[in-house]
């Protein structure tokens, strides 16, 4: 869908979903709103994180809080970020709003459009939003 | 390359027996190419596997970091 965003996730369809950083920092930190978005992803489909997001997470961790993040991540799925995904976040960063978006969260973006996924997030201003399927987490 | 081609030159594979209900199999065989039911049972298998290991990951480190610092 050119031009705007989508909201999912629609019932009984089961979709990659790629989990943004600041939900699974808010999960490790406790937030029983995290937790309930986790659960309704887990849910609905199969939780996958970037390789990106997983070093968001490990930038704000040393010792045994790195220790423990990094188990956690070993858990879910990871997406790498290969040529096209990169490609397409150059083109997003530069296109759609250098100054307005972050490289980091457009290769998050880029990777949920390559996969198809939905992208789980608190903060959906962070993204660009064109051919990006979202589901905002409300907490 | 096509998905068929990626999936077979991936990674090494071994045959596995499974008990599998009449009605599945059956439909697994009427919509399924005989060469491509080993990719999609994978497939589907890889995904079921990633959300039991999600859904422990959720269970078994929800506030590790409050855990960490004593506040749990």
């Amino acid at each position: 869908m050119a031009g705007g965003g989508r909201e999912s996730l629609r019932e009984g369809e089961t979709k990659d979903i790629l989990v943004s950083s600041e939900i699974l920092i808010d999960f490790l930190n406790g937030s029983s709103g995290a937790l309930a978005a986790l659960q309704k992803a887990a849910d609905e489909g199969v939780i996958r994180v970037s390789a990106v997001s997983a070093a968001q997470v490990a930038s704000v961790a040393e010792g045994e809080r790195r220790t423990a993040a990094s188990e956690m991540l070993d858990s879910f799925a990871t997406v790498g970020v290969d040529k096209e995904v990169a490609s397409l976040a150059g083109i997003l960063f530069h296109d759609r709003g250098a100054g307005k978006f972050e490289l980091c969260d457009c290769l998050v973006a880029a990777s949920c459009r390559q996969l198809g996924a939905v992208l789980l997030t608190r903060d959906r201003s962070r993204y660009p939003a064109e051919g990006l399927e979202v589901a905002p987490a409300e907490y | 390359m096509s998905e068929q081609v990626e999936y077979e030159r991936k990674e090494p594979k071994r045959q596995a027996n499974f008990l599998l209900p009449e009605p599945l199999l059956a439909e697994l065989r009427r919509l399924i190419p005989a060469k491509m039911r080993s990719q999609v049972v994978a497939g589907a298998l890889e995904r079921e596997l990633a959300r039991i290991k999600a859904k422990k990951a959720l269970a078994d480190y929800f506030g590790a970091w409050r855990a960490v610092d004593g506040k749990a």
